[in-house]
């Protein structure tokens, strides 16, 4: 099939042809048969899919976590292993909670991605690139949101949230697929209410008058960026005015519901992600920091860092499966890399993107497995190689977002969602 | 085999000497070769990029035979003028400010003219910095001289606030309106904003109406012409006068009236966007 481009206005290939084949005007026929696929493949009222990204800033120590080395007498560290609701998959005894949730989830053990530098390796894990000073990419969250969030009619929240971080920029994809960040999840969003004073009927003037000056001022030029302002304002004003606008106060939770994921700002976090997805929204980001754990990063790991993911983590994770929205939502578990076997003299682990583990499950996978392994002591893959962009691959197939799906910049570059990468058949074949 | 590996230039030529050679005074003079204009070029790009919004070759920083420019006699001729003169950035200012290019409005001569118009006959929208926005929505509202003198302090905290909210990466490849939901709602909602609009004594507003009161035009008139001046640098056109004078002349109360319309003027793609 044609893979979708978006032209420089931001129009998807599929509206366009969708527009095309309604004037049945000189469509070359398989161009037109690819447009009748595309509709028959589009599932019937199903709920989007969603992804929620669990972002460990600063490079989470895999090792102690996820893919435990009680053999490995240089390496080992303190921690045991636990067994866990998925036979056969053993994680950290600090990973209580989550352990009981592992039937939901994968653990990858064998990604080997190349960048052990904090803000090269932020850019790979989002993007699927490597960063290049000729050209940004979009994140991958802003792509999924591109792809679903920008089908859906009427949506008043944005579809890409970060919390507790700005996130991912979107690139040429525009404001409307940016992060909306949210900074302090047990707070409220910065200056969602009008002031004291400015009541509807003061505020409808006042739009009233913003739009007059706007529209001239388009008519007369007509330019990108002109329209694209009237388009973030309109976004915005939806936002404020939105029924929707309360779903960021977390308050109206049940207090027993904000014990079980933590009031952190992780967990709050992750409890904010559940009631997005829950609307809808398409992706959401939730960062933990506190992971670049060159010293004490046992005492960090066991008494302050561990706790926190594993309450934030399980809950979400439970919590979704017992809404029945586990199978429409992709949950992520990643940093920017992981951390050395080698244990440094002030008991510290530093970077080491050459075999290292993240967490995915959700989103209609399969569940509860280990795929590929380090060998005895955490330094080689031993088995079943991954490459960042399979993983990208694999998250773009759990989204239902073509694996084919490619775009041209502004500038005429061609980009592709998947470059190189081949989707995980363990979990989505 | 193995041999010891020496650096070569990207035109493929090979450092003279290489055991002696000092790489960066190479590289040094490389970029300043006389023989070559890559120079002059990067700078007549850059500097016309700076005044009009994108250079003759885009992106700038990849001049070469793979990427034509635009506008290419024009392109050389500013390089060989800013050669020959010695490298005077004065004078290339003076050049490309003084161009029918430069002087160009934004406005479209007509609709069948794209609105981006690659050979530069109309100007490009492009918004402003994060700096130049708050500055100027401090020149034109005066927001932070209420009562006596300046409040720097006040200053410096919206300053950050602002930048935190606005600031982007530099580098990345949109052209358009690169503006976020928080960056609308910090300039509908914000403190700044309020405090811009408040009336208090010594704002760009109390001004205006304590003005109009000892002007000898009509009081309505003379105040919306102001705000229009002070947020767009235009007079409002007939109908945009017409009806906020009838506004104002209607009702006694012109305060809340006049910080609406501020409102719309300083929230506008007309405030916002160089034109």
């Amino acid at each position: 099939m044609t893979p979708p481009i978006i032209t420089p206005r931001g129009m998807h290939r599929r509206h366009f042809l969708g527009h095309l084949a309604a004037t049945t005007l000189g469509v070359p026929a398989a161009y037109f048969f690819a447009n009748l696929r595309a509709s028959a493949a589009a599932p019937n009222k199903k709920k989007p899919k969603s992804c929620i990204v669990l972002w460990m800033s600063g490079g989470p120590s895999h090792l102690d976590i996820w893919d435990l080395k009680p053999d490995s007498e240089k390496n080992g560290g303190p921690f045991k292993p636990i067994a866990t609701s998925a036979p056969g998959v053993m994680i950290s005894e600090h990973m209580p909670k989550t352990a009981q949730q592992m039937h939901h989830l994968n653990v990858l053990r064998s990604l080997d991605s190349k960048e052990g530098n904090h803000e090269r390796g932020t850019y790979l894990m989002h993007t699927g690139y490597v960063p290049n000073p000729t050209v940004v990419h979009p994140g991958w969250g802003s792509t999924a949101a591109f792809e679903i969030g920008g089908r859906m009619q009427d949506f008043d929240l944005p579809h890409c949230v970060s919390i507790n971080t700005p996130g991912q920029g979107a690139g040429f994809l525009g404001m409307s697929y940016t992060p909306f960040m949210v900074q302090d999840p047990n707070g409220s969003i910065a200056n969602l209410a009008p002031p004291p004073g400015v009541d509807e009927l003061r505020m409808d003037r006042r739009l009233q008058m913003l739009s007059r000056v706007e529209n001239d001022f388009i008519k007369q030029r007509g330019a990108a960026p002109a329209v694209d302002h009237k388009a973030v304002y309109a976004k915005t004003i939806r936002m404020m005015n939105s029924k929707y606008k309360d779903i960021f106060k977390l308050d109206s939770e049940p207090p027993a519901m904000r014990e079980l994921y933590g009031k952190h700002s992780f967990g709050s976090g992750c409890l904010l992600a559940r009631r997005l997805v829950e609307q809808g929204v398409t992706y959401v980001e939730v960062a933990m920091g506190g992971w670049d754990t060159h010293a004490d990063n046992f005492e960090a790991l066991s008494t302050r860092l561990l706790p926190e993911l594993d309450q934030g983590m399980a809950a979400l994770t439970a919590d979704l499966a017992s809404r029945g929205l586990l199978d429409s939502t992709l949950i992520v578990w990643m940093g920017e890399f992981g951390r050395t076997p080698r244990i440094n003299q002030n008991a510290g682990r530093d970077h080491w993107p050459r075999s290292w583990s993240v967490v995915m499950g959700g989103g209609g996978m399969k569940s509860g497995q280990a795929i590929g392994a380090t060998d005895k002591d955490g330094v080689d893959v031993s088995d079943r190689p991954i490459g960042v962009m399979d993983m990208i691959a694999t998250m773009t197939k759990a989204m239902d977002i073509g694996v084919d799906t490619q775009y041209t910049t502004p500038r005429g570059r061609p980009m592709k969602v998947v470059d190189g990468g081949k989707p995980i058949a363990e979990l989505v074949g | 085999m193995m041999g010891v590996a020496f650096p070569k230039f990207i035109d493929g030529r090979k450092v003279e000497n290489p055991d002696a050679a000092l790489r960066r005074v190479e590289l040094g003079k490389l970029i300043v070769d006389p023989a070559a204009d890559m120079l002059p070029q990067a700078m007549v790009n850059r500097t016309w990029a700076h005044f009009m919004g994108k250079g003759f070759v885009n992106p700038i920083d990849d001049i070469g035979p793979h990427n034509p420019a635009v506008l290419e006699d024009v392109f050389n001729k500013l390089t060989t003028e800013f050669k020959e003169s010695g490298g005077d950035v004065k004078q290339l200012v003076r050049w490309i400010t003084s161009s029918a290019a430069y002087q160009a409005s934004s406005i479209r001569p007509s609709t069948k003219a794209k609105p981006d118009d690659d050979l530069f006959s109309v100007m490009m929208l492009r918004p402003m910095s994060p700096e130049q926005l708050f500055d100027s929505l401090l020149t034109a509202t005066a927001a932070h001289r209420p009562g006596s003198g300046r409040d720097d302090a006040k200053r410096d905290a919206w300053m950050r606030q602002f930048l935190f909210t606005f600031g982007n990466d530099e580098g990345d490849e949109a052209t358009s309106f690169q503006g976020t939901i928080p960056q609308s709602l910090m300039m509908m909602n914000g403190e700044l904003m309020r405090d811009a609009l408040s009336g208090k004594p010594g704002s760009f507003l109390a001004d205006a109406i304590d003005q109009a009161g000892r002007s000898r035009r009509p009081p309505a008139a003379f105040m919306v012409d102001q705000l229009y001046m002070a947020a767009l640098s235009r007079r409002p056109t007939n109908s945009e006068a017409t009806s906020a004078v009838q506004h104002l002349e209607s009702y006694p109360d012109a305060l809340p009236f006049l910080q609406d319309l501020f409102w719309a003027l300083l929230n506008s793609n007309e405030f916002i966007l160089i034109h």
